[in-house]
Order: C-alpha cells, then structure tokens, then sequence
C-alpha cells in the first residue's frame, strides 16, 4: 500500500456551494437573455421566462428533475428557432456547465472541506466532455451535409447509438447489484 | 507517512441504510437529454441539434465505457480511546480503493461529547490502489462518553452518473475523562490494614517515624533497644515507632442530580473530586473502592494499583455522564460488602433522601462516614427583594425554599449521628475541600482523644 495522500489543502476551498447554486443560475440566465435577443418569435420569451423559473426552482429547492426540464425548455426553444451549430455547440456547452454545476452545488451543501484535487478532476472532465462532444458534433454535422449520406446514415447511426446507450445503461443498472459479489 | 501514533483501529460496522450503486439525477437527466436530442434531431432533420446534445451523450457514453464498480476500505484511525476534556481529537478515516474514485464525499456525526473543530463533510479524490486521508478534528467538549455516531462514506464517478453510499458506525466510544487535580494531601485515616503503606500510624510498631522511647519490658525486641539512651540511664531503653500502614477508603459517589440539567454541575464536582481522592490514597498503597449511587449503581470492590484508579475512572466515566444517570431508579447498595475497616467519604448533593438514609446506614455499619457536599451556585438563595412577584416565581421560590429545607434537615440528620458534612461551592478546588475534611476529622480526633465516635 502505497503513502496516504496529502489533504492538507481541504480548507482552501471551503464554502463555494452557493457560488455554484448563483452560477447554475446565471449560466443559462445569460443564454436565455442571448435567445431572447436574438430569436424572433412570441413563443421565445415565454419559454425563456419558464425555463428561467425552473432553473431558478432548481437552484433554490435543489430539485435535479427542474433543470433537466429547463434544459429540454431551452433546448426545444432553440430546437425550433434557427440557431446555428456554433450557437447550438455553446449552448449545449452551457447547458451541460449548468447541469455539472447544478450537480456540484448539490454535493457543497453544509459547508464541506473540498480538495482541490477533485476540482481540478472534475474541471478537466466537464471540458473533456464537451471538447469531445463538439468534434463528434461536428464530424456528425460534417457527414450529414455531404450529400447522399444524410438521408440514410445519420439517421440509423443516431438511433443505433441512442438505443445503445439506453440499452446498455439500463443493463448495467440491472446487472450492477446482482453481479458484483463484494456488493451483496 | 501515515501516523504512527494512530494506534487504535475500531472496527467499522455497516449500517442498513447502506446503498451500493444508483443511478443519480445527473445520469437521468443525461440519458433523456440524450434520447431526446436525438429524437428531435431525426425528426426535425437538423443535424445541428446534435451540437446540443452532445455533451449529454458523451458523459453517458464515456459512463458505459469508463464505469467501474468498486467498494472502497474504510478504515478509521485515533489515537486513543482515553481523552481529556478539552483536548482536540484528531479521526483520521483512510479510503483506499482498487479503481480511481474522482469524487469521494465524507461525513462524521459526533454525539454530545464531542464538538467539531473542522468540517465534518470533506470532498476528494481517492486514487487506484493508493490511500486517501481525510482528517476530522473534534474537541472532546464533555467529560463522559462520546460516540462517533456515524461515517457516510459517499462516492460518485467520473462523469457524475452513478453513485454508492456506505453508512458506517463505529463500534468503540471515546471515553472523554477529567483532567488530573492531583492532591498535595489526602484524609488522614483512624483505622488501618495490617499491610505497610503510606500512612503513618498513632499506633506503637514497626516503621521509621519516632514515636517515644521508654524502659525495656519483657516481649521488647533486642533490636529496638536505644543503646545511646540505655548507656546514660544505666538501664534498657527501647525506641518506639509509629508503624507505616495502609487503610482502606471506599468513595461513594452520588451521580445523581435532578435539578442538574446539562449534567455538569455537582455532577462533574463529585466525580472530580473522586478521582483525586483515589488517585491520592493509591499513590499511599491504600485500597480504594468505588461506590456508585443512582439509576445505574455500581460497586467496585477495594483493590490497589494504578490500574485500579483507571478502572474507578472508567466507572465514574461511563455512568456519570450519561442521560440514564440523571433518572433516580434506586436500588440498595452493597453496604454489608464495604469492610468494616474502611474509611468512607461520600460526595453527595444530599439532595435524594435514600442517598441520606444510605449514607446513615453505613455509619450505623460501624464506618467513619464523611461527606462532600457539592454545591451549585443556584443552590445559594437569590430571593428577590421586590414585593410583587409572579405566581410561577412565586411557586419556584417555595420549591426551592422546601428543597432547601430539605437538604438542610438532611445534613443536619447526619451531623446527629457524627458524620461530618463539608459543603463544596463552586468556586473552591478539590484540594481545598479535602483539606478541609482532613483538618476536621482531625480536630474531631483531637477532642475525642483518638478515640472512634459512636454513631
């Protein structure tokens, strides 16, 4: 067994929960301010205002289930407006920042001591996933401009990958009490 | 390096609410973020809304593909289960897991005895095959004993998805004891053991102190003869000694006091004071016995050594502080265990009539019997010199007054058969107390000429 780590700079960043609530909010606050800005539509601000009132929920009552339907909100708003794929690629960014944080401000609930180890851990997989999320996003909306491809592959490819992901998902949910001994 | 001096390691033991792996809110809400985003980007046909999604679906991808289950070693670590009031007590709980753990949430519940210096949630990384530290820190607050009431061990992957809950109790308390008031002086015996000890008798023996000298009698042993003293008188004279002996004390401590609430004042007074006196009369090779008076009585037979005083102080400590021992629930004491030849000093509120009648039975046992009153601050009188009073101050004053009243027929129904009551207010220490008791016994001695005082 190798030496203990060191864990002496827990303290350093002691308390940053409602900082993480604040920024779950403003996030997408400004996104929703950018569409309301810049998509024509009646429908724009309204769902903007909702959206806005269930991250605010979220943030308040810590309900998980309030930003995931403020983020589909946002994200339908934007699905019917003519956001472009840069536009779409930041929100989408933005989104899932709000969602990581929303998590985050979750578990800095009652002041916790938290290492800065985890920070930087958790900062560099959130980029990671989102750097790795733009170039698949963008190589799909690459493939999908070209011109015979789209109509056939795009489709099966997103519906192949989506029922494996749910379908694997829910068996390693299954499976995950029952197949581990050291569980049981 | 991991401290050496962490020597003791109590055994963790898993509670119900215990919960191996589930799914959190993240990865629902990731995983229809995903479904839909798709959906939607089939059915509008905008390959753009893939932007979207798409860091939704490569957190729940990258779960699939990175995932692994584990269960971390919770070990917790302290240095000793004995701890003084008022010092800081350093919990180290040591996670070491066989896969990387990004995000390790850790939390300590203390009972009373313990208040917490540090946070007592920590946030942090345990990496594969190594062991990761989290330090609580706790201030031993009160004496008694004090549990670590629970460690959440909770951890969550990589991406946020899935997360594992292990709820630990630890199986040890920390006894949290009194700090040392050490006596210059402790009670000076009337009766004693045949055993040599510390204390040096009134009687005519074997021992080093000068007690007389006088003409030789038949039975004198050759070897006490003063040959300096016999040559000038002409004749034998011998040298007499006062014996070092050994005595027998037996402390009676009454843990009981209802109008104590946070179970501190006489409370903590008496136990004190107990233990110095113990302390004090082991240290002379004297037997000491405990005697425990209240819900949960207990008796500890005279014995010597050090080891004996750290039992009497586990006893004090584990039945003095706790809620039970603040509920009278009176059971007969063993006063035909205590030897007839031991000295008998009580540390009582005399606030409970059948600690008073028991304390009279002993000394009707044949027993030298004093007690130490200990005396709370409100116990004084604080009477208020307006006219008009409130009816519920006005029904409180008259209990105190009848509780008063009652302690003071107490005291004096003692007194009636020749036990000695030394009140003990709050701002004296132990050894002024016990001084106090030895100079009266003392002066009680004196005046009967060294002779036992009937009861």
């Amino acid at each position: 067994m190798s030496a203990p780590s060191n864990n002496t700079d827990l303290r350093a960043l002691q308390g940053p929960g409602p900082i993480c609530a604040a920024l779950s909010v403003l996030l997408p606050a400004g996104l929703l301010a950018f569409m309301i800005a810049t998509f024509d539509g009646q429908a724009v601000p309204l769902v903007a205002a909702l959206a806005f009132i269930l991250f605010l929920q979220a943030a308040l009552a810590a309900r998980s289930d309030a930003v995931s339907i403020a983020i589909a909100f946002t994200g339908f708003t934007l699905g019917l407006s003519d956001a472009s794929f840069l536009t779409m690629a930041i929100a989408g960014a933005t989104l899932f920042l709000t969602f990581v944080l929303h998590d985050l401000s979750l578990s800095l609930r009652r002041q916790p001591a938290v290492s800065t180890e985890f920070v930087r851990g958790l900062a560099s997989t959130t980029a990671g996933v989102i750097i790795v999320g733009w170039i698949l996003a963008g190589a799909a909306f690459v493939i999908a401009n070209l011109t015979v491809w789209p109509a056939l592959v795009v489709p099966v490819a997103i519906v192949a990958v989506g029922l494996f992901v749910f379908i694997g998902l829910q068996q390693l949910i299954d499976n995950s009490e029952s197949s581990d001994p050291k569980m049981n | 390096m991991a401290d050496t001096n962490l020597s003791l390691t109590p055994r963790l033991i898993q509670s119900g609410t215990t919960r191996p792996r589930q799914r959190t809110p993240l990865a629902n809400g990731c995983l229809w973020l995903s479904v839909a985003g798709l959906a939607a980007t089939m059915l509008i046909g905008r390959p753009e809304l893939l932007a979207l999604t798409a860091p939704f679906l490569v957190a729940t991808l990258a779960t699939l593909l990175v995932h692994r289950a584990s269960r971390p070693d919770v070990v917790l670590r302290f240095e000793s289960r004995r701890v003084i009031e008022g010092d800081r007590v350093d919990l180290h709980v040591e996670i070491t897991s066989d896969v990387d753990l990004p995000r390790v949430e850790v939390e300590v519940e203390f009972s009373d005895g313990l208040t917490a210096l540090s946070a007592t949630r920590m946030i942090g990384s345990v990496s594969k095959e190594r062991t990761a530290v989290f330090v609580f820190a706790a201030e031993a607050s009160r004496w008694g004993m004090a549990d670590i009431t629970s460690i959440r061990v909770h951890t969550v992957d990589r991406f946020g998805m899935f997360s594992s809950r292990w709820d630990f109790r630890c199986s040890e308390s920390l006894q949290v004891v009194l700090p040392d008031h050490r006596l210059r002086r402790g009670l000076t015996p009337d009766r004693y053991r045949r055993i040599v000890g510390g204390h040096v008798s009134t009687d005519r023996g074997e021992g080093l102190e000068l007690a007389d000298i006088r003409p030789f009698q038949p039975g004198d042993a050759a070897k006490n003869i003063n040959w300096r003293i016999s040559n000038r008188r002409g004749e034998p004279w011998v040298t007499l000694r006062h014996p070092d002996q050994s005595a027998t004390l037996v402390v009676v401590v009454d843990l009981d006091d209802d109008q104590d609430l946070d179970g501190t004042g006489t409370r903590r007074r008496a136990t004190s004071g107990a233990l110095a006196l113990a302390r004090n009369h082991l240290a002379l090779q004297d037997r000491v016995g405990l005697l425990i008076v209240g819900r949960n009585r207990r008796w500890i037979p005279p014995e010597l050594g050090t080891s004996h005083l750290y039992r009497l102080g586990d006893a004090l400590v584990t039945v003095g502080n706790t809620p039970g021992a603040s509920m009278r629930s009176y059971q007969p004491a063993p006063a035909g265990a205590i030897p007839s030849n031991a000295i008998i000093v009580a540390f009582s509120p005399l606030t409970d009539p059948l600690v008073v009648g028991l304390l009279a039975r002993l000394r009707r046992h044949g027993n030298p019997v004093s007690v130490i009153q200990p005396r709370r601050a409100a116990d004084r009188p604080r009477y208020p010199t307006r006219r008009w009073i409130r009816r519920e101050d006005h029904e409180r004053l008259t209990a105190r007054r009848l509780a008063e009243l009652e302690v003071a027929v107490a005291v004096e129904r003692l007194q009636d058969r020749s036990i000695t009551v030394i009140p003990w207010s709050e701002d004296l220490p132990a050894e002024a107390v016990i001084d106090t008791l030895r100079r009266t016994q003392e002066s009680v001695r004196r005046t009967t000429g060294g002779r036992p005082v009937s009861a």
